[in-house]
C-alpha cells in the first residue's frame, strides 16, 4: 500500500496509540519469538514502521489489528535474520497463531499485583531460577551452570513455577472477587 | 491430540529448549488444532505477565540501587508511566529512544492540546516551579499561545502581557502585581527580569533578597514593599514604599533606598524623585478590577449556558448557580429534568467556581459526593464538565460513576496517570469483569492542578466510538465494543458508591486491598449529560462559552 504523507497530528495519534498498546504488543511479540533478546528489536522496528506509515492509519479504525499485522511481519523478518530454520516456526504457523490472538487485554494491573505476592511464596531456589530467566533473560543452559543444576532440572523448575504462579494468581483473584 | 504432550512441548518452547523434531511436532499440533493454539496463547500470556513483572522489578531494583526516586507520575512530558513505567535497564537503550520518541509525540500533540504551554518542556529548568499566577484582571497576553490562567503554576520563562494586570506569587513568598504592557522573565523562585512594564512587589521576610533585574539596574529587596517602572521609551524608576532596597548598577557603587525614596535612572544617571504609591497598581485595586471583569464574564456565560440546558438531548445540566443553602441540593436545569429530582450534596461544600461569584462544589474528603438519578437507556451519551483537579493521588478519581455493575452502566473518571477514562459495563448484571473502557493519553499534568479544565467524553452508539476532549480539542477516539444501551440510573458525581468486593475488577482496578477510595479531589462548577453524541463544534462551544479568560471589553 502506498504511504500517504502523515500530518503531525496523525503521527502523534499513532505514536500515542502505540505507547498505549505497548505492554500487550511486547507480550504478543515475545510469544512468537520466544527469545527475550529479540523482542526489543521487533518492537522498535514495528514502532518505526508504524510511525512511517502513520498517514495510512485511519482515525477510529482498529489500531491494534493494524499494528499487530506490522509486528507479525517484523517477527517473520527478525526470525529469518536471527534464527536458523530449525529454531523457528514456519510462517504459516505464526500466521495461524496470530489469527487466534484477539484478547482485548493481556493482563491487568491486578494480576501483576497478585503476581508480586505469589513470587514471594515461590521456593527460594525456584525463585532464583525464575529471576535468572525472566529478569535477566538467561537461557536454561546458562541458568544451569550458574546454579549448578542440570538443564533439564532448570526447565522442570521453570515449568513448575509457571504453573504455580498461574494457579496462585488465579486463586488470589477469585478470593478477592467472590 | 495428546494433551500432556502438548503442554510439555509448549513449556519447552517458552524455555527455548525445543529440539528441531520437537518443534516440528509442536508446529503440526498448532496448525491442526485451534484448541492447541488457545493453549499456546494461554501459556504465552502467563509467560508474558511474568516477564513484564520481572522486567519492572529489575528496573525498580536497579533504580533503588542507584538510589533514584521514581519520578512522580503522571507528567505528559515523559512517556506515560502506565506503559513505560521503569527506567531502562542495561539492555534496553533503544527503549529510551522509544520513550523519548513517544514523549516527543505526546509533546508535539500536547502543544496543540495546551496552547498556552508553548515553552519547550525539556530539561531541568522546565520542571522547576517558581511561581503561581494568583489573580488577573482583563489580562490580554501578547501571544495567544502563551496565555496564562488563574491558578496556573509558572515555570522559568517569559510573561508577555499586552494589557491588563496579573498578580504572581513567587514560591519563596514575594508577591508581585505586574501591569501591562509588560514583558517579564521569571528566572528563579526569587528573581525576575523586567524588560518592560510596571510592577509592585510585596516581599515578606521569608523572601528576603527578592531581586528584580532590568537592563539598567538590579534591585535587591531587604524587606517589604517597592515598585519598578521600566517604560519602553523613557526613564526607568524605582520607588520604595516600605523597608529598604539595594540598587545596583554596573560599575557603580550600590545605593540604598529607604521608605518613601524614589529614583529615576536614565542613560546611566540617577536622579531623586518623589515616591508615588498611586503610580503602581495595588493588590486591592487589582482585586477590584478582577471582580468587575468577572461580572462581565459571568453574565456572558449565564446567557450562553442556557443553550446547554435547552439542548434537545439535554438530560442533566448542573450549573451550580444559586446558593444551595440548607436544602443541600443542586437543581438540574435540563429542560426535561424532573424538578423534584435535583442532585443531593453529600459531604461536599459549596465553593467558588471559575470566577469569583460563580458557584461550584468542592470535593475533598473520601465521602464527598453528589448523588443523582437518571432513568432510561441511551444509544449514545455525552458527558461534559468544567473541573478543577486539585491533586493527583495515586489512584483513579471519579467524575460520573453509575452505582453498580449493571449492563450498560457508565463510568467516567480520571485514571491515576491523569488519563480521561470512559467505561461501559457490557457483561451480565453483576459481572465484575464486564467493563469495556477507553483511556485517553495522560492529560492532567502537575502544572495543571488548580486550573479549570473543560473535559468531555462522547460515546456515539452509531459508530461505537468514544471520543475524548480537553478544552474543546479532540484528544483521541477509539471503538470500544459496546452493544448495549447506556444507563446511569442512580449514580454519583465525584465519587463511586461501589459495594465492597465489587470494585475489585471494575474498569478501574485498585492496587491493593485497602485501596478503594475513588473520590475526586477538586471542584466541579458545571456538568452536563446529553443523550446524543455532541459534535466537535458543540463541545468547542461548551468550552468557549465557559472559558476562564477575561475579555478586554468587560470591566473598566
Amino acid at each position: 500500500m502506498p504511504t500517504a504523507p502523515a500530518t503531525p497530528e496523525q503521527t502523534a495519534l499513532v505514536q500515542s496509540l502505540f505507547v498505549q498498546h505497548l505492554p500487550a504488543l511486547r507480550g504478543f511479540v515475545l510469544s512468537l519469538v520466544s527469545d527475550f533478546s529479540l523482542v526489543d528489536d521487533v518492537v522498535q522496528e514495528t514502532f518505526l514502521v508504524v510511525t512511517a506509515k502513520a498517514g495510512n492509519f485511519q482515525r477510529g479504525t482498529n489500531f491494534r489489528a493494524w499494528a499487530w499485522t506490522i509486528a507479525r511481519y517484523k517477527v517473520l523478518q527478525t526470525l529469518e535474520k536471527n534464527a536458523p530454520p530449525a529454531d523457528r516456526f514456519a510462517p504459516e504457523v505464526l500466521e495461524a497463531l496470530s489469527a487466534q490472538e484477539t484478547a482485548e487485554t493481556w493482563f491487568s494491573d491486578e494480576q501483576i499485583q497478585h503476581l508480586a505476592k505469589c513470587m514471594e511464596s515461590l521456593a527460594p531456589k525456584a525463585r532464583e531460577a525464575v529471576e535468572l530467566r525472566y529478569q535477566q533473560a538467561h537461557r536454561p543452559p546458562e541458568i544451569a551452570s550458574r546454579l549448578g543444576w542440570t538443564v533439564e532440572s532448570v526447565h522442570v523448575a521453570l515449568s513448575r513455577a509457571r504453573v504455580f504462579l498461574r494457579d496462585c494468581v488465579t486463586q488470589r483473584m477469585a478470593e478477592a472477587n467472590p | 491430540m495428546d494433551q500432556e504432550r502438548l503442554q510439555c512441548l509448549l513449556q519447552r518452547y517458552f524455555d527455548q529448549m525445543l529440539t528441531a523434531e520437537e518443534r516440528t511436532e509442536l508446529a503440526a499440533m498448532l496448525l491442526a488444532s485451534s484448541r492447541a493454539r488457545d493453549e499456546f496463547w494461554e501459556l504465552a500470556r502467563w509467560n508474558a505477565v511474568i516477564r513484564q513483572w520481572s522486567e519492572a522489578e529489575w528496573g525498580r531494583r536497579e533504580a533503588e540501587s542507584l538510589s533514584l526516586r521514581p519520578l512522580p507520575a503522571p507528567v505528559v512530558k515523559s512517556a506515560p508511566s502506565k506503559v513505560v513505567p521503569f527506567p531502562a535497564t542495561r539492555r534496553q537503550f533503544w527503549r529510551v529512544g522509544l520513550a523519548a520518541a513517544a514523549a516527543v509525540a505526546l509533546l508535539a500533540t500536547a502543544a496543540s492540546f495546551f496552547p498556552w504551554r508553548s515553552k519547550p518542556a525539556t530539561g531541568e529548568e522546565a520542571l522547576a516551579r517558581v511561581a503561581v499566577l494568583t489573580h488577573s484582571a482583563d489580562a490580554v497576553w501578547a501571544e495567544a499561545a502563551a496565555e496564562r490562567h488563574n491558578g496556573e503554576v509558572l515555570t522559568p520563562g517569559w510573561l508577555k502581557l499586552k494589557s491588563g494586570a496579573v498578580q504572581i506569587e513567587f514560591t519563596r513568598g514575594a508577591r508581585v502585581v505586574l501591569e501591562g504592557p509588560a514583558e517579564m522573565q521569571l528566572l528563579t523562585d526569587n528573581q525576575a527580569f523586567l524588560r518592560s512594564g510596571r510592577l509592585r512587589a510585596q516581599v515578606p521576610d521569608a523572601a528576603h533578597g527578592f531581586t528584580v533585574k532590568s537592563s539598567e539596574f538590579t534591585v535587591v529587596d531587604h524587606g517589604t514593599e517597592f515598585g519598578c517602572d521600566v517604560p519602553l521609551i523613557g526613564a526607568a524608576q524605582v520607588h520604595v514604599f516600605n523597608g529598604l532596597v539595594a540598587l545596583h548598577r554596573s560599575q557603580v557603587a550600590e545605593r540604598q533606598l529607604r521608605k518613601d525614596q524614589a529614583v529615576q535612572i536614565e542613560k546611566g544617571s540617577v536622579k531623586d524623585i518623589p515616591a508615588r504609591r498611586e503610580q503602581f497598581l495595588s493588590d486591592e485595586e487589582l482585586a477590584r478590577r478582577e471582580q468587575a471583569s468577572v461580572r462581565g464574564r459571568l453574565a456572558a456565560w449565564r446567557s450562553t449556558s442556557r443553550f446547554f440546558s435547552n439542548h434537545p438531548s439535554s438530560l442533566l445540566h448542573l450549573d451550580f448557580e444559586g446558593d444551595p443553602g440548607w436544602s443541600r441540593s443542586i437543581p438540574n436545569r435540563a429542560w426535561r429534568a424532573v424538578p423534584e429530582a435535583p442532585a443531593s450534596m453529600v459531604g461536599c461544600q459549596s465553593a467558588d467556581g471559575r470566577w469569583l461569584g460563580k458557584g461550584a462544589v468542592q470535593f475533598s474528603r473520601a465521602d464527598d459526593r453528589l448523588r443523582l438519578n437518571l432513568t432510561g437507556g441511551y444509544q449514545s451519551m455525552s458527558l461534559v464538565a468544567w473541573v478543577r483537579v486539585d491533586s493527583l493521588p495515586d489512584r483513579p478519581q471519579s467524575l460520573v460513576m453509575a452505582d453498580g455493575l449493571g449492563t450498560g452502566d457508565v463510568q467516567w473518571y480520571l485514571s491515576r496517570w491523569g488519563e480521561l477514562g470512559f467505561g461501559v459495563h457490557i457483561g451480565k448484571n453483576g459481572d465484575p469483569t464486564g467493563w469495556r473502557y477507553h483511556h485517553s493519553i495522560p492529560l492532567i499534568t502537575e502544572e495543571m492542578l488548580g486550573t479549570w479544565l473543560c473535559l468531555a467524553s462522547i460515546y456515539d452508539g452509531t459508530t461505537d466510538t468514544v471520543t475524548h476532549y480537553l478544552n474543546g480539542e479532540t484528544i483521541g477516539s477509539e471503538r470500544i465494543g459496546v452493544r448495549t444501551l447506556l444507563q446511569l440510573e442512580t449514580f454519583e458525581i465525584g465519587n463511586w458508591a461501589s459495594r465492597p468486593g465489587e470494585q475489585r475488577l471494575a474498569g478501574i482496578v485498585p492496587r491493593g486491598t485497602g485501596d478503594v477510595a475513588r473520590n475526586l479531589q477538586g471542584r466541579i462548577d458545571e456538568m452536563a449529560i446529553f443523550s446524543s453524541p455532541l459534535t466537535a463544534d458543540e463541545v468547542r462551544h461548551f468550552y468557549q462559552a465557559g472559558q476562564n479568560v477575561a475579555t478586554q471589553a468587560s470591566a473598566k
